[in-house]
Formats: C-alpha cells, sequence, structure tokens
C-alpha cells in the first residue's frame, strides 16, 4: 500500500478511473521487480488486501473502454497488445514469435495504447465538465 | 499552407521518441539511459507526464487478462456480468460522442483514497468475473474457439500439445482429443470427440491445470459441456490464475458451475504434457 500512497498526488481523475489508477501502480511495481507476473499473482502475493465482497462495479469502466477500444482492432493487433501489455513480451520477442517486422509490432502496441488513451481522456474529460456543469 | 520550420520539426520528432519510449515503459522495463532520456523528455513535454499512457496499459491489462474468477456466488457474477455489459454499452455510446452521465449503470460511487488497495483486489476479481460469465451470453465479442485455436497455432512459437489419456478409473470412456497450450499467452485449447453430453442442471465438466507448483495447487481452466457426437468439440482453456510451467491437465466432473477445489474422484481424461 505504501507505493499507492506514495503516488497518491499523482491521481488525476479526469484521466482515469481510481481502480485503473491502482492497476497502474501495481503493474509498475510488478515490472520494476522484473516480474512478468499478471494481476492475479499481484493479487495472491502483494500486500493488497483481498475483499471480501465485490460491488463497485462502476469503477471497471475504465476497462469496458479499453474493451471498446481494442474491439475496433483486427485480432492480429490485438494478440501483439496482449502480448506485450498482459504477458509483458518484449518487441523483440513478439516479432520473433508472430513474424511480423519489429517496426510493425511496435506501431502497433502504440496505436492500441494511444486509443485507449484517448478514449478514457475524453470519457473523464466529459464526467469532469458534466460535474463541473 | 504554412510551413514548418525545422526546430518544430525537432520538437515533433522529440515528442515522438518521448511517446515511443512511455509506451516501451508501458509495457515492460526502460534501460537506464532510455530512463534518463524520457525523463528530460517529459520535462519538454509535460503534458505527457500524466501517466496516461501506462494508465491504458493497466486498463487493457484489466481488459484483457484472462484471470478467471470461480469462488464468487453465481448471483455476484451475474449482477456483475450485467452491470458491466450494460457500462461497455454506454462507453460505445459515449466513444460514438454522445456520452452523459445519466447513461452509465446505476450503481454506488465510492470515493476516497482509502479504498485504493480494495480497489485493486476488486478489479481483479470483478473483471474476472465479467470474463467469465460474458463471454458465453455476449457471443458476438467472443472469439470463436476453432479460430482461435487456428489463431495460437499460427501465432505462437511455445505451443506444446498432448493426447487425452483415459484417467485411472475414468467415468466415462472413450473420450479423444488433445490439449494445446501456450505459456506465453497463458492460454490454450481442447479437442473432444465422444465427450458425452452433460445436463449443465446436474453436472459439468471442469478442466484442472497443473503445474509447476504440483497437483495440490491444481488450478482450475474452466467450466464446459459435452456434446456427445463424433464432430470435434474445441473448448478454450480459461487459466483461474497465471500458469507457471504447465505440467498436465486433466478433466473431471464437478457440479454446475465448477467448484473451487475438486477432490478429483469423477475423473475423465489426462493429458501429460512433455517437457
Amino acid at each position: 500500500m505504501l507505493d499507492l500512497w506514495k503516488s497518491a498526488e499523482r491521481y488525476r481523475p479526469e484521466v482515469a478511473s481510481e481502480t485503473t489508477f491502482v492497476a497502474m501502480i501495481a503493474r509498475r511495481r510488478l515490472i520494476d521487480r522484473g516480474r512478468r507476473a499478471r494481476l492475479a499473482i499481484a493479487q495472491s502475493e502483494s500486500d493488497v488486501p483481498v475483499p471480501q465482497t465485490v460491488s463497485g462495479f462502476e469503477e471497471l469502466e475504465d476497462a469496458a473502454i479499453a474493451m471498446s477500444a481494442l474491439s475496433t482492432l483486427g485480432a492480429d493487433n490485438q494478440q501483439v497488445i496482449r502480448m506485450s501489455i498482459v504477458n509483458g513480451m518484449s518487441h523483440d520477442e513478439i516479432a520473433r514469435a508472430t513474424g511480423m517486422p519489429i517496426g510493425s509490432v511496435k506501431t502497433c502496441i502504440r496505436r492500441g495504447l494511444l486509443k485507449v488513451r484517448e478514449a478514457m481522456q475524453l470519457r473523464h474529460g466529459r464526467e469532469r465538465q458534466e460535474v463541473a456543469s | 499552407m504554412i510551413e514548418r520550420g525545422s526546430g518544430s520539426r525537432h520538437s515533433d520528432e522529440m515528442r515522438e521518441r518521448a511517446l515511443d519510449l512511455l509506451v516501451i515503459r508501458a509495457g515492460g522495463v526502460l534501460s537506464n539511459e532510455e530512463r534518463a532520456e524520457l525523463n528530460e523528455l517529459l520535462l519538454r513535454f509535460p503534458d505527457l507526464n500524466d501517466d496516461g499512457i501506462e494508465l491504458a496499459a493497466a486498463a487493457m491489462d484489466l481488459a484483457l487478462n484472462p484471470v478467471r474468477m470461480e469462488a464468487a456466488p453465481r448471483d455476484v457474477r451475474e449482477a456483475v456480468a450485467r452491470r458491466l455489459a450494460a457500462a461497455s454499452s454506454a462507453v460505445d455510446r459515449a466513444l460514438e460522442g454522445g456520452g452523459r452521465r445519466s447513461e452509465r449503470p446505476a450503481v454506488q460511487r465510492h470515493a476516497g483514497w482509502n479504498r485504493f488497495g480494495w480497489y485493486a483486489a476488486a478489479a481483479c476479481l470483478v473483471l474476472a468475473a465479467y470474463f467469465g460469465l460474458t463471454r458465453g451470453p455476449r457471443g458476438a465479442e467472443r472469439v470463436d474457439p476453432e479460430r482461435g485455436l487456428q489463431s495460437m497455432l499460427a501465432h505462437a512459437s511455445d505451443v506444446k500439445s498432448a493426447e487425452w489419456q483415459p484417467w485411472d478409473s475414468p467415468e466415462v470412456q472413450g473420450v479423444r482429443g488433445k490439449v494445446y497450450w501456450s505459456e506465453s499467452l497463458q492460454t490454450g485449447y481442447m479437442t473432444f470427440t465422444n465427450l458425452p453430453v452433460n445436463d449443465p442442471r446436474a453436472q459439468q465438466y471442469q478442466l484442472w491445470i497443473i503445474d509447476e507448483r504440483g497437483i495440490e495447487t491444481r488450478i482450475s481452466g474452466g467450466v464446459f459441456d459435452g456434446q456427445g457426437d463424433q464432430s470435434e468439440l474445441v473448448v478454450e482453456i480459461e487459466p483461474a490464475i497465471a500458469i507457471r510451467g504447465a505440467k498436465a491437465f486433466a478433466v473431471t466432473i464437478e457440479k454446475p458451475g465448477g467448484v473451487w477445489v475438486s477432490d478429483m474422484t469423477r475423473r475423465v481424461v489426462i493429458a501429460p504434457l512433455a517437457g
């Protein structure tokens, strides 16, 4: 939890939900530790408490945004993004695994990330405007 | 048309480089040199220093991570599925330009930093539930297993496969097929012929994955139904948690919806993975 409190001041609600911010800190910590593990492992091995109940579903909207944005990409592009973001494979590893040129791998990942970022900013920016008005 | 000067082009190139480095950081680790370069570039382009790319990666991770949650009560999972389906529709509309707060699902918003740890874990659990429940009903979003298998075989270089074998005192006989697994993708597929039709209200088949942690820590790979005839059934493997060095796959018969811990007494088939 310490990482979270240290990073709290960076949180900006107009960019992402709190859940996504937490997920980002968790990912960053895993990466920093050199683990290419996923959130399931983070859940079992970190000091993040496991909830006893499940609610607050709205916080998962960023994942829904990401899914929506990703669904506009082709299956091959989604596969490349999954290899990078979920499986933690390097661009070189993905290029070897898929046979794609490394430049195409980089472009694909970048395009996907920017697309999701743009969609999240669009959504959260609107929310802030609506709350302000 | 206004011609842009070399200074502007140089600035654009630097900005592009900063974005490239942010993308690399979102997917993995920067070298010390790259990190220093990025820090310097972010001073020049402070608008990029909002964690936006990493947040997008985290949202993608939540969306794509094939974590499954099977311990949650069925009614909770169904409620989550309904609400996330509604959220997804609202997001679609928002991205088309018509999003309004009133279109969002009617759920309580929890605010406050003291909930952060809770949110992180809840996110894992709820997304898992979402995937587990909505992939079936929302068939349009689900990759057809046969196509998924072909795609995996075409793109993944580490796919291992093994034939199903009769398990000790199997409850059903004559089941054939194979299991395909990619450790790097953390996914795989099973094929079956002659897997008897089951009444899903009474019992279902459940896959178990045994990895380097041993059979005591067997991991659920998902629940599915048989189709019984000679045509091949393809089923996607859906690991409940990350698999570390898959050793074997085994199918049991369990109660509808599967179980969190199986006594593995109602055995069907097993497939030890070589190497």
